[in-house]
């Protein structure tokens, strides 16, 4: 189950890295296939969350002021920085946990069938 | 519900959240842009924050003749080692596209017309406006003249090389913020987008459609009085060209009380406003919409500079100071580079992003900087056409004439969808359409001119202060200028530059005029001989600062100044000058920022007096009481800290709604002329004069000192709801009167912060910001012409276009404080020491 995890977190992290805003939703259906089992939709939704973090955090490694940025972008939309934050993590939860719940079900669907 | 109905209901959820949750990151959803684009950790906004300007770099530019040594110092100011002028034009495109990528895009878009195509429907009346102005084919046909194969063609080419480059260089999650936002993509930069910007500085700096407002100003109180009032001679004369006089000429000549309505200017007017009824309050021409009185008066704060002699300067040096004011923008309208090309040219100053060139600079001999001279270069004619729905020709000596040009212009928005389609017809002068029940054409300098860039380029290999100007003569037509330079040898000069269009008959060009005669055309331009002009005058000083430039005793040719160019900041720096004859650098830094007003000198002891003589008389307003005691505790300096320029301000604006209340129409409800200020100057000395007399009362005939009383009590009485109580919280001046240079979107969020400043209206500092505009000192610099020049300089913002930069907002605090940074010059790559260094790019093919 672990390990399970620690690869989606890992498939997160280069997908949301290298195919951006289409990265948690494929990543997302992968997790659906390795948690066929079970807990696909938290898994993906978790580890989609805690990609984008620590790309984040690579982010703030760069010298990117995190806080004042989302303040700055969250002013243009009369949102707080938080909500900027926020929403920043609860979309590629939300992609990846949607794909990930989708793929367990029919999976778990076909394997109900044949016994 | 069963085991597998639950799962499948399950998985339709998820499916849903998937699907819905990945379209509106990668497509958005309403007014929602792609959430995902913005909001990716790897790709979104996050990955424009950090670094933007690592210490080392190498990049191509396929067309380079040679390698190209880009040093950056800690100022972020790129210092460009090149060695043909075509690789400098390059790595210039490239270091502009590097850090406004973006800005280089918006503003070509807004000479182009095509603003609609990046942020959307939103900008359409903004792309009607210039394309009905001719702008974009006025840009296509001075590229189509200049050519690839030109030298200045060449040089645009070689600029759009860099630039291309750069954005070759980029993958989508390093494109500049405001890119991620609109969901656009960066376009490719060609040539003809450096035309189109420089068109736009034609139309923000050589738009005046005064005839407009003069006809609708007969239209509204006869002949004699609008006359009177419109003209284009100041009723004070300190001119750029120097008299050589110790003080101002003051002329305050009486003005005819408005009388009745001149039936020919009404008629032609409400011809011009049929089936346009929004237009009522603005500029009858409804093809000029941006034109609006409140931006207008903030759009005259205008520029200044000037030049000190060797003889004046404490040193024994030429000095040279230059500050254009402009619309306060992130990122600045200016972007500071400098350029070494050993052997052809060396130059240093602000580009504008999307020009190659340096307006506003320094060579190793020669400094010189620029002020508006808001010539009158627009002229409009009253056309006859063939067929008012669908015309083919216009009258001409008796011939229907077929149109020079017939061109549909077809505006897109950001799917590439039509959104709106406009025909615009050519005469022999210019573009043509309909306003109400007339047509009307145009010819506009900035349409035909085109070699600008030519002066440039010739001006940047000048010695010498005169050959400068000269170069610049010889190509510079719009829009006009007022040059002024300073050369090592102590050479100072000003010359107000530009093509200025001889009239026929009467020679001015305050009357629309009837477009079926050939003779009401223009016949000529004026020869540089008689352009304004100045070179070491015995006074020991040059200054302009958008003032009339010629006193009209000393020639009486019509150039035709902006009426909406103020007389005080000229008045103020000469009152500067004129008081020190042992001027130092320092001096000239604290000019710029000067809190003195000549303005409020002149017009605050009116209004206290005024007031005074009401009291004494019996009115027992407390306001009225209150207020003339602030203002006359006021030391008419615009120090950020006064207390009394909120209530001056807002006191002129009252008297200037009561007294003009003449042209207010009963339809509108709003002012549709303002003249000049200093027309004040004339009217308070007339204290019976029939303009003090507000119509709207109509059993009482007001004279100046009720209507001034009236503005001041008028004007406390709206602070106190605005601010409160002055004497529990005093109307401070940078507390109500902020700078605060705004995105080039418009985001609230990408915008500076409110900053304190000293000066205001008319001061020398003119920065001020108002609900409507935000206009002011765009770039201050000050020049010492030793055996080379040392230059001081700064602007408000900073090198980066790029809101999480850094080098975003830098050097805002040193700009609103008045101060000024040493600016580097190395020869070479070398010279620039390593501590001073902040990056390095290698440019190679």
């Amino acid at each position: 189950m672990w390990m399970n995890f620690i690869s989606a977190v890992l498939l997160q992290f280069v997908a949301q890295r290298f195919l951006g805003v289409w990265g948690a939703a494929v990543a997302g259906l992968l997790t659906g296939v390795l948690f066929r089992q079970g807990g696909a939709i938290r898994a993906g939704a978790l580890s989609a969350a805690l990609a984008a973090t620590v790309l984040l955090v690579v982010a703030a490694e760069r010298g990117a002021a995190l806080t004042e940025l989302a303040a700055m972008i969250g002013r243009n939309f009369s949102l707080p920085g938080w909500a900027v934050l926020v929403a920043t993590l609860a979309l590629p939860a939300l992609q990846a946990g949607g794909f990930a719940g989708l793929v367990s079900g029919v999976l778990r669907k076909e394997r109900v069938a044949i016994s | 519900m069963s085991m597998t109905t639950g799962r499948l209901v399950t998985a339709a959820l998820c499916a849903a959240v998937g699907i819905g949750t990945t379209y509106v990151g990668v497509v958005g959803a309403g007014p929602l842009p792609p959430l995902g684009g913005l909001l990716s950790p790897a790709v979104g906004l996050w990955a424009n924050a950090g670094n933007d300007l690592p210490a080392t770099a190498t990049s191509s530019i396929p067309q380079l003749d040679a390698a190209v040594d880009v040093r950056y110092d800690s100022r972020s100011v790129p210092h460009i080692f090149a060695t043909t002028d075509a690789d400098a034009m390059r790595a210039l495109g490239y270091v502009t596209a590097r850090d406004r990528l973006f800005q280089l895009e918006i503003q070509s878009r807004a000479g182009e017309g095509t603003l609609t195509e990046l942020v959307g429907d939103v900008a359409l009346p903004a792309d009607q406006e210039t394309r009905r102005l001719g702008m974009p084919r006025s840009a296509e046909r001075k590229w189509r003249d200049i050519g690839a194969t030109t030298p200045s063609g060449k040089l645009l080419l070689a600029y759009a090389d860099g630039v291309n480059a750069y954005r070759a260089s980029l993958s989508p999650g390093q494109w500049p913020v405001e890119y991620k936002l609109l969901d656009r993509t960066p376009r490719e930069w060609l040539p003809l987008h450096s035309v189109h910007v420089l068109n736009r500085m034609g139309y923000t700096l050589a738009r005046g459609p005064g005839e407009l407002e003069l006809l609708e100003a007969r239209a509204l109180v006869g002949d004699a009085a609008a006359n009177a009032l419109m003209e284009e001679n100041s009723p004070v004369q300190e001119p750029i060209q120097p008299m050589n006089r110790n003080a101002a000429r003051v002329a305050l000549s009486s003005i005819p009380a408005p009388g009745a309505p001149d039936s020919l200017a009404a008629r032609m007017v409400a011809s011009l406003r049929a089936n346009t009824p929004d237009m009522s309050g603005m500029s009858p021409l409804s093809w000029l919409k941006d034109i609006d009185p409140t931006v207008e008066q903030a759009r005259a704060f205008a520029s200044n500079n000037w030049a000190v002699a060797p003889s004046r300067s404490a040193n024994g040096r030429a000095l040279l100071a230059g500050d254009p004011h402009l619309e306060l923008t992130l990122p600045s309208i200016w972007y500071e580079v400098h350029i070494v090309v050993p052997g052809s040219f060396e130059i240093g100053g602000v580009s504008i992003p999307g020009l190659p060139g340096v307006p506003i600079g320094y060579s190793r001999a020669v400094a010189w900087s620029a002020t508006n001279t808001g010539a009158d270069v627009m002229d409009f004619w009253r056309e006859k056409v063939d067929n008012d729905a669908a015309p083919t020709a216009y009258a001409l000596d008796g011939v229907m004439t077929k149109f020079t040009d017939t061109r549909i212009e077809t505006y897109r928005g950001k799917g590439g969808n039509v959104i709106d389609v406009d025909t615009i017809y050519y005469t022999h002068r210019g573009p043509m359409q309909r306003q109400g029940r007339e047509w009307l054409s145009m010819r506009w300098t900035v349409l035909e001119s085109g070699t600008e860039l030519q002066g440039y380029f010739a001006a940047f290999h000048a010695t010498t202060a005169p050959a400068f100007l000269d170069s610049m003569a010889k190509y510079y037509q719009a829009p006009a200028q007022n040059f002024i330079t300073a050369d090592t040898s102590g050479t100072i000069m000003i010359r107000s530059t530009g093509r200025y269009p001889v009239r026929a008959d009467s020679g001015r060009g305050t009357e629309v005029r009837d477009g079926w005669l050939r003779a009401n055309d223009w016949i000529g331009d004026w020869p540089v001989s008689r352009y304004p002009q100045g070179r070491s005058p015995v006074q020991g000083y040059l200054a302009s600062a958008n003032q009339q430039p010629i006193d009209p005793q000393q020639d009486a040719l019509y150039l035709g100044p902006d009426p909406n160019f103020e007389i005080w900041r000229a008045l103020q720096i000469n009152r500067l000058l004129r008081a020190d004859s042992t001027v130092t650098v320092d001096d000239m830094r604290s000019f710029h920022t000067n809190p003195g007003s000549v303005r409020a000198d002149l017009l605050v002891p009116a209004l206290v007096s005024a007031a005074q003589a009401r009291l004494a008389a019996g009115d027992t307003s407390a306001s009225l009481g209150a207020a003339a005691t602030l203002l006359a505790s006021w030391n008419r300096q615009y120090t950020r800290d006064n207390t009394g320029a909120r209530l001056f301000e807002t006191a002129v604006a009252q008297t200037t709604a009561l007294l003009y209340d003449e042209f207010i129409t009963d339809e509108s409800r709003m002012r549709s002329v303002t003249p000049s200020e200093s027309r004040l100057l004339q009217l308070l000395g007339d204290s019976a004069n029939g303009w003090w007399d507000d119509r709207r009362t109509s059993d009482v005939r007001e004279d100046r000192n009720v209507i001034l009383a009236k503005a001041l009590r008028s004007a406390y009485d709206t602070l106190v709801t605005e601010y409160g109580d002055p004497a529990r919280t005093p109307w401070t001046w940078g507390r109500v009167a902020p700078a605060r240079p705004n995105h080039l979107l418009r985001l609230a969020g990408f915008a500076a912060p409110e900053m304190p400043i000293d000066g205001g209206r008319g001061t020398l500092n003119p920065s001020v910001g108002s609900k409507r505009a935000n206009f002011g000192a765009s770039w201050r610099m000050v020049v010492e012409m030793d055996k080379e020049p040392r230059i001081r300089a700064v602007y408000p913002g900073g090198q980066s276009g790029n809101p999480a930069s850094t080098r975003y907002l830098d050097r805002y605090a040193m700009w609103a404080n008045g101060q000024l940074d040493s600016v580097r010059t190395p020869r070479s790559a070398k010279d620039l020491p390593a501590a001073d260094t902040r990056a390095v790019l290698t440019l190679t093919r």
